[in-house]
Order: structure tokens, then C-alpha cells, then sequence
């Protein structure tokens, strides 16, 4: 699909394997090339490594939650965007991305459409 | 001992002032050895020649004396030598061996001597002889002795020594002193340059240049000893600011020294960059530990409250199962005790129905008693009305006991009517007490069932409650620990900073250090 461009790279973050394999088969059946995993901890390490054009982060996890992971990664300097990527309503979303310094959120929804057209709003 | 002979230990001035001194003792040596030898040897010639020459001259005038014999002359000859004192003796000898005239014969050798065909002269122990031919114009030839004392030549050849020695000293001195200075002029700028390469041994690089004033060898030195010294201070000024922490700079100089230099600052480059990298990483994964160990402390904290509640509950359920165990106690007793009440309820009710057999029977009695009254009264009513007025107040008192009668009847049958009903009463009061007997078993065997199962519920309850303090205990633990944690990542948190901030002391590129983050 995007043979003439170098393919975008996403990151991936989230403890639910299932939602993990349906957006990357999602997103990689667009043509993006996904890197995904499970664990929260040296997700900035792995920025730093993959440098991803961007990365979706999952907010609520057991060991770390997702917003605060972001801060983190923010705070030590990772410049490529960070998307909240959760099925929390909305506003909360908004304000968590807005007080981590997050790019912005997106809504875990059922319609996998909506997902890639709001990742291609992200890339743009 | 050894060490001082040996050479190689001895400084360059001592080498040279020995090798000098060492010369010039030869030189002493030659001269001492040599020439008073030769001085003694030229002496005893020259006195010989003198001795022969005076042999000579003497023999010659004496020739006239002894061809005429005249003594006195030649004495006169002989005398003259009186003054010299170097002459021991002097004696001319006739032919035949007689003197013609002496000087001193007493110290002059006995005997005979032969003619000589010339001027001989001998050393005879401390003196030299002479002897000469003293040939007349006729006649035999006569033999001219003189005998020159040695003393004075030997007291010259003293003197002689004695000055050699004066001069060999001198000169030996005048060697040892002129090695030194020249030895301590020459090893100066070497010492200097000893000095300075010590200096800078012992890392001391703040002495000035070497003054070059020659363009000789040690001048040439010198110039190569600063150009060294110029090259240290440029690499201790390098080393100094690598060690303020700036690695970008590079030795434009030559040689194994600078390109190990520049190979050491550029490994040190790279080293700090990856570490500057890990402190990086280090840093972004101490936080991630920190924050999730913060939040399961959080979520820990939680839970164990969960758990304190669920242990508030569980407890109170333990006191409700307590309370219901008590409740059902009661029941059982009261239930047990109404199964007795019941029990003695039925016996008596069953007592009461065989009393009112009882009842039925004498009240048969009565009823047939009350029909015969009746009947009798009935006669005396009828016999009353036989016998006239006579029988009038008779017949009233028939006819109020067959009243009377009737009335017995009448409540005998109320009372049979009665005890029906008692009966109909008391078989229903025992059925009645049968099935309250058997709905107290029913309570008690519930009653029973109850406290059964309230047992079960308290024991599992109480062991709920035992798990859930098992819980509470195991939950602080896990507080404590994941506590420990926290602080744990903090200080390493903390270190990871520090050391960034270390970091940053280093330049690795032209524009700027490490890059240190600021958490």
C-alpha cells in the first residue's frame, strides 16, 4: 500500500493481548509497520530505540498506568508523539493527555475504522 | 666497595676528573721515573766528561814533572784542585807505581794501577775515578788518578727529586683542579638538564626553558630538551582539560605519545557518550520502576483496606452466627419445653375424658334415679288425687317433686350435653397438643439443624477471618516491600540524576556535553 514511502512506524502499548493483536493487524493491514508490547517498564528505552512516528499507550494497566508512563517518557525527553489509547470516557481522556503533555487521546471503540482514521490524523 | 669502583655508578665529572687525574698521575709517574734518571744519568756523563777533560788538561802538565821528576811542581798542579770540592783526592803515579805528587793520598785506593791507553774513567762505589796517562816526551808514562766524591751529584739528584716531585704535585693539582672546572662546565647544562628531567620525572612542568646559549652538542641538547618540555606542557594543558571534562579536543602532534593520547580522549568519547546513553535509559526506566512501584503501593494500600473490610464483616457475621446460635438455643429449650408442656397437656386431657366417663355414669345414675323420682311422684300425685282434700297438699308436693324431677332430667341433660362437648373439646385439645408436639420435635430437629449450621458458618466464618489476618499480615508485607521498593528505585532514581548531572561535565562534541536530562 505504501511501497513508495517509507512505512510509519507505531508503538504499541498494552496489557491486553487481544487489543494488542487486533490494532496491529488492524493498522499493519494499512500498511504501518507495529511494534507492540505487554510490559510498561523501559517503554521509553524503547522509544528512544524504535523512534516511532507514533506511539499508542494504553491508560489502564495493572503495573503502571498509562498517563503516568507518559509523563515519564515526556519528562526524559522523548519527542515523538504519545497518544492515550483507552475506553475511559472522553473528557477524562482529554484532561489525562492534557496534564501529562500527552499529543492527545484516542477512544478505544469497537469501530476499528475510527481508530485508523484517528491514528492518520495523529501521523499527519 | 664494589659499587664505588664501579665505573658506570661514578658521575660524569668524577669520570672525567679520574680519567684526567689519572693521566696526569701517569704524566707525575713518567716524570718522577723518567727524568731524574736521565737528569742522573746526564750528570754522572757530564761529570765524567769534565772529570776527563780535567784528567786530561792535568795529565798534560803534569808530562813535564814527571819526565823530570819535579814533584813539587806537579803538587803545585795537584794543589790548585784544593778548592774544588767535588775532588776527593788526586794522585800522578811514576811509572813504577810511586807518586809523583798526591792530593789527599790517604783517600786515594792502594796499589798499583796500569797505564792507560787513554782518559778511562770508572766508578769505583761512592767515586768516580779517572784515570789518565801521563805520558812524558821520554821515558815510561805515569798514571793521572783523580777521584771525584759522588756527594754532590747525589745532593743534586735529591734536590733534583725533591723538585720534580714539587712539580709533579703542582701539576697534579693544577690537573685535578682544571679537571674539575672543566668537568663542572662541561656536566653544568647536563646537571641542569638533569635536574629539569627529574623535575618533570616528579610531574613538575612550571620550570622555565633551558637557557641555549651554544650550538654545540649539549646546546643541541638543550633545544630538544625544551622542545620536549614544550610537548609535556601541551599535553598536561590537554590532560587538564580532559580532566575538566572536555573531551573534544585532539593532539596535533606526532608520535606514539599523541596518537595514544588522542586514541585514549576518543575512547573516553565514546565511553561517555554510552554512558551518558545508559544514564539516559537508566534514568526513563528508574522512573517507570518508581511510578509503577508507586501505584502498586497505592493499589496494595487499597486492598488491604478491602481486606480490613471485608475482615469488619466477617466478624460481624461471626457475632451474628454467635447471636443466632444463642437464639436457636432458646428455641430449642422453649421447643423442648412445650414438647413437655403438650406431653402433660394430652395425659391430663386424656385423665379429663375418663372422668367424664365417670361423670356420665353417675349421671345415668342420677337420670334414672330422677325418671324413678318421677315416676313416683307421679303415683303419689295420682294416689293424692284418690284421696281427696286429704291428698291436696300432697298432690302439691307430687307435683313440685316431679318438677323437680323433670328438672334433674332436664339438667342431667345439660350436662351430658355438657360433657359431650367437654369431650368433643378434650379430643380435639389432644389432638391439638399431638400436633403441638410433634411442630415442637419439628422446632427442636430445625432448632438443631440451625445451631448445626450456624456451627458450620461460625467455624468457616472464623477461619475467613483467620485467612483474612493471614491476608492483612501478608498485605503489609507486601506494603513494606513494595515500599522498600519505592525507595530503592527513588535512590536509584536520585543516583541516576547525579550522575547525569556528572555527565554533564564532559564535552564530547563541539556543541555541547552529554545531553543530561533535568527529571
Amino acid at each position: 500500500m505504501s511501497q513508495g514511502r517509507p512505512q510509519k512506524k507505531i508503538v504499541l502499548l498494552d496489557d491486553s493481548e487481544l487489543i494488542r493483536e487486533l490494532v496491529r493487524e488492524t493498522l499493519e493491514e494499512r500498511g504501518y509497520q507495529v511494534v507492540d508490547v505487554s510490559t510498561p517498564f523501559g517503554f521509553s528505552n524503547l522509544l528512544r530505540r524504535e523512534n516511532p512516528d507514533l506511539a499508542l499507550l494504553d491508560v489502564t494497566m495493572p503495573t503502571l498506568r498509562g498517563d503516568k508512563l507518559a509523563e515519564i517518557a515526556i519528562q526524559h525527553g522523548i519527542s515523538c508523539p504519545i497518544v492515550l489509547f483507552s475506553d475511559r470516557p472522553a473528557e477524562e481522556l482529554a484532561a489525562m493527555a492534557k496534564a501529562v503533555k500527552a499529543a492527545g487521546y484516542i477512544r478505544k471503540t469497537g469501530d476499528m475504522d475510527e481508530v485508523v482514521r484517528a491514528v492518520e490524523r495523529f501521523l499527519k | 666497595m664494589l659499587l664505588v669502583l664501579n665505573p658506570s655508578h661514578l658521575s660524569l665529572r668524577s669520570k672525567l676528573v679520574g680519567l684526567i687525574t689519572l693521566l696526569i698521575s701517569g704524566v707525575a709517574i713518567f716524570l718522577i721515573l723518567f727524568f731524574p734518571a736521565r737528569m742522573d744519568a746526564f750528570s754522572r756523563r757530564w761529570l765524567e766528561r769534565r772529570g776527563e777533560g780535567m784528567a786530561t788538561v792535568l795529565a798534560n802538565a803534569s808530562a813535564p814533572g814527571l819526565e823530570f821528576d819535579d814533584s813539587s811542581n806537579v803538587q803545585a798542579l795537584l794543589n790548585g784542585l784544593a778548592g774544588n770540592a767535588e775532588i776527593r783526592y788526586a794522585t800522578v803515579k811514576r811509572p813504577n807505581g810511586t807518586n809523583l805528587a798526591a792530593l789527599h793520598p790517604e783517600r786515594a785506593p792502594e796499589g798499583t794501577t796500569a797505564v792507560p791507553t787513554g782518559v778511562v774513567s770508572s766508578y769505583e762505589g761512592d767515586e768516580l775515578r779517572v784515570y789518565a796517562p801521563v805520558k812524558p816526551r821520554s821515558g815510561a808514562a805515569g798514571v793521572l788518578t783523580l777521584g771525584f766524591g759522588l756527594d754532590e751529584l747525589k745532593r743534586e739528584k735529591h734536590a733534583q727529586d725533591i723538585a720534580v716531585g714539587w712539580v709533579s704535585i703542582i701539576v697534579f693539582i693544577l690537573g685535578l683542579g682544571t679537571s674539575f672546572i672543566v668537568g663542572t662546565v662541561l656536566v653544568r647544562p647536563v646537571r641542569q638538564m638533569t635536574d629539569v628531567a627529574l623535575r618533570i620525572a616528579r610531574g613538575d612542568l612550571s620550570q622555565s626553558e633551558l637557557h641555549v646559549t651554544s650550538r654545540d652538542e649539549v646546546g643541541r641538547m638543550a633545544e630538544a630538551f625544551n622542545q620536549m618540555l614544550r610537548s609535556l606542557r601541551e599535553l598536561a594543558a590537554a590532560a587538564q582539560r580532559i580532566g575538566q571534562g572536555d573531551l573534544t579536543l585532539r593532539l596535533n602532534m606526532e608520535g606514539q605519545l599523541a596518537e595514544a593520547f588522542n586514541g585514549m580522549v576518543e575512547s573516553q568519547r565514546s565511553l561517555v557518550g554510552q554512558i551518558g546513553e545508559t544514564v539516559i535509559q537508566l534514568g526513563s526506566a528508574a522512573a517507570e520502576i518508581y511510578a509503577a512501584a508507586q501505584q502498586q503501593e497505592g493499589a496494595s494500600n487499597q486492598q488491604a483496606s478491602g481486606v480490613e473490610e471485608v475482615s469488619r464483616t466477617m466478624q460481624s457475621l461471626l457475632d451474628s452466627a454467635s447471636h443466632v446460635a444463642n437464639s436457636t438455643k432458646g428455641v430449642l429449650t422453649a421447643a423442648e419445653r412445650t414438647k413437655q408442656t403438650t406431653d402433660a397437656t394430652s395425659k391430663r386431657v386424656a385423665g379429663l375424658g375418663d372422668h367424664t366417663n365417670r361423670i356420665a355414669e353417675v349421671l345415668e345414675v342420677i337420670r334414672d334415679i330422677a325418671d324413678r323420682s318421677d315416676l313416683l311422684a307421679l303415683n303419689a300425685s295420682l294416689e293424692a288425687t284418690r284421696a281427696g282434700e286429704a291428698g291436696r297438699a300432697f298432690a302439691l308436693v307430687a307435683t313440685e317433686m316431679r318438677r323437680l324431677a323433670e328438672r334433674v332430667t332436664a339438667s342431667v341433660q345439660d350436662v351430658k350435653t355438657l360433657l359431650a362437648d367437654i369431650r368433643a373439646f378434650g379430643a380435639s385439645t389432644v389432638m391439638a397438643a399431638d400436633e403441638g408436639r410433634k411442630l415442637a420435635d419439628g422446632t427442636t430437629e430445625s432448632a438443631r439443624q440451625i445451631t448445626l449450621v450456624t456451627q458450620q458458618q461460625r467455624t468457616a466464618t472464623e477461619q475467613v477471618l483467620q485467612s483474612m489476618q493471614q491476608i492483612t499480615v501478608i498485605l503489609g508485607q507486601t506494603v513494606q516491600s513494595v515500599q522498600q521498593a519505592r525507595s530503592a528505585v527513588q535512590m536509584l532514581k536520585t543516583l541516576a540524576d547525579q550522575l547525569a548531572e556528572l555527565m554533564a561535565r564532559f564535552r564530547v562534541d563541539e556543541r555541547s556535553g552529554v545531553k543530561p536530562k533535568a527529571a
